[in-house]
């Protein structure tokens, strides 16, 4: 074999991809989850529904606040600066020059991301729940839920550096505006299938009385294809973008 | 060391500047040697063209990238290492686009210059983790991991959180970081900064022992002499366009209208300068520098350091010193790019 035959051979050598994702992913997951951020979110959190508990709010009004507010929330802070943060501590270099197609490793951090979000989710929702008994499905919703939102930010974090406000723009007049109608429009919103995995619903009032589940397939189908396709999405960008670090 | 660039040669509007006489031009061919090719390549941030029409090929050895600062070096760096992919023109490393395909990466490793890390990791596990990316499993990384921050001198400190490690510390892990693997190519930029005396020889001596077991290094600095140190191979950069690239030595006789200096250091040298005046023809001034000491200037430094010595004998003189400051990195810097 040749030199240039052997160092062809060398450069050619691409480790599998998944395994190197789910490391990348763990080592992520483990720094995020020590974050003073993620300590802060759990604590104020903690404290909150305790305080409302003690009060005496409602179920409904925990359940609501767990799943159509906190669980957007979580995403868009924990999902829309993935790559940002990288960027902005430099370090992605690091990831980036190694043998892994970064739509992976992309994809690795946005489920590293994604570990915080649903952990405070999925606490939130079972802390919230009426009974045991509903407890499960609540958690189950919020993490779909949560899973699904934390993939959409991330991607609009790839494509925009005003993610933040744009998410907090989707969340307040889409998911909350929009998703309170009742209908196909309704429909398109994520929030709308959070209500329905969950047995929900829309509060009280006029829209609430129009308002109507849906089939709890069709929810689940809605809340996967968008992680999915926001993943896609997200990798096929990551891929296809530069990354030049501030100096 | 083996020969590391296919060529010495001075950009063709280099050679225009200096001497109209001295020309060089990258050959079609990609010769077999050649790691890094960059053929036509521009790179523009906004208004700003950061590479111009720049074209290079590195072979194995350490070569080192100088210029100003913002005159393209990092952004060379950035294409080579897949970061950044070229407005036009082509970057190939060992044949394949670092842009597109990222296998190429098993076969580069990069310092960067930026001092970022995941602080909160020991460097042991820093280096460990970045390995893992590169197919080994968790054993095999760590001891490629330790083996690296071993070569760098870090064995003692491994166990450190990176946080905790002072700025030479980091430079040399982020050094480990990129050899881990063993790559064929490795890019450093900057790697001796924040480095304290000690370690900067030591780490000069691994960069120069990286090229010499035959891998292509690419080393970008601002410091002229420690460049020198590690390598005669220089590629010189300068508003984005290619002044020169080769051996420093080579390179500075091509500018052959450009005199050097000489100092010569001798018990008597009044004497001997108007000795030198008289019977030189290639010696174009004198000047008694010291009691001790004469400064020359030349058009021919050969012929200066046989001719020399020869006067000084038939005075009955003997030369206790002769250097030429000119013939170094740092005239052949100042000429091509701070004076140009």
């Amino acid at each position: 074999m040749t030199e240039r035959a052997r160092l062809d051979d060398l450069a050619g050598r691409q480790p599998p991809a998944l395994p190197a994702a789910l490391f990348w992913t763990r080592l992520h997951l483990v720094r995020n989850l020590r974050r003073r951020a993620f300590l802060l979110w759990a604590l104020g959190l903690g404290i909150t529904l305790v305080a409302l508990r003690l009060v005496g709010a409602p179920h409904r009004v925990l359940e609501q606040l767990a799943l159509v507010y906190l669980t957007p929330l979580l995403g868009l802070f924990f999902g829309s600066g993935v790559l940002r943060e990288e960027l902005e501590d430099q370090t992605l270099t690091y990831g980036f020059t190694r043998p892994v197609r970064r739509a992976w490793l992309y994809m690795a951090r946005v489920l590293a991301a994604a570990g915080p979000a649903l952990t405070l989710a999925a606490a939130a929702a079972a802390v919230a729940a009426r009974s045991p008994g509903v407890a499960p499905r609540l958690v189950a919703s919020a993490l779909l839920g949560g899973l699904a939102y934390t993939c959409l930010f991330a991607a609009v974090g790839l494509r925009s550096r005003g993610s933040t406000w744009i998410g907090l723009g989707v969340f307040l007049v889409w998911e909350l505006g929009v998703g309170a109608v009742p209908g196909f429009l309704g429909r398109l919103t994520l929030v709308t299938h959070v209500r329905s995995l969950s047995g929900l619903g829309l509060d009280a009032g006029v829209l609430g009385r129009l308002w109507e589940p849906v089939a709890w397939p069709i929810s689940l189908a809605a809340l996967l294809g968008v992680t999915a396709l926001s993943l896609a999405l997200g990798g096929f960008w990551a891929e296809r973008r530069e990354f030049p670090l501030a100096r | 060391m083996s020969a590391m660039t296919p060529s010495t040669e001075m950009s063709e509007e280099m050679s225009e500047e200096m001497s109209g006489e001295v020309s060089g031009e990258v050959s079609e061919e990609t010769p077999e040697t050649a790691r890094l090719i960059a053929r036509g390549v521009s790179k523009s941030f906004g208004p700003i063209r950061a590479l111009n029409e720049f074209d290079l090929e590195i072979g194995p050895g350490v070569t080192g990238l100088l210029g100003p600062n913002g005159s393209g070096k990092s952004t060379l760096l950035k294409l080579f290492s897949g970061q950044l992919r070229p407005d036009t023109g082509t970057v190939r490393v060992l044949g394949r686009d670092p842009f597109r395909d990222v296998s190429v990466f098993a076969a580069l490793g990069l310092c960067p210059e930026q001092d970022k890390f995941y602080e909160e990791l020991t460097g042991l596990d820093f280096v460990t983790a970045l390995t893992r990316l590169h197919g080994y499993d968790a054993r095999a990384a760590r001891e490629r991991a330790a083996a690296a921050m071993a070569r760098v001198g870090m064995t003692a400190h491994e166990r450190k959180p990176i946080r905790a490690m002072s700025r030479g510390m980091r430079q040399r892990t982020k050094i480990a970081q990129a050899i881990a693997h063993d790559p064929a190519i490795v890019l450093l930029d900057e790697p001796l900064t924040g480095a304290d005396p000690v370690a900067r020889a030591e780490l000069i001596e691994l960069i120069a022992r990286l090229g010499a077991e035959g891998r292509c290094v690419v080393v970008s600095s601002h410091v002229l002499h420690e460049v020198e140190a590690m390598t005669h191979q220089v590629v010189l950069i300068r508003f984005g366009r290619l002044r020169a690239q080769g051996d420093i030595v080579r390179l500075r006789t091509l500018l052959d209208d450009r005199p050097y200096r000489i100092r010569v250091t001798t018990d008597a040298p009044r004497p001997l300068a108007s000795r030198l005046l008289e019977r030189l023809d290639h010696v174009r001034a004198v000047s008694v520098v010291a009691d001790d000491a004469l400064e020359l200037t030349t058009l021919e430094l050969d012929r200066a350091c046989f001719d020399i010595p020869q006067l000084a004998g038939e005075l009955g003189q003997t030369v206790r010193g002769f250097t030429s400051p000119d013939a170094d990195l740092e005239s052949l810097y100042r000429y091509l790019i701070e004076e140009a």
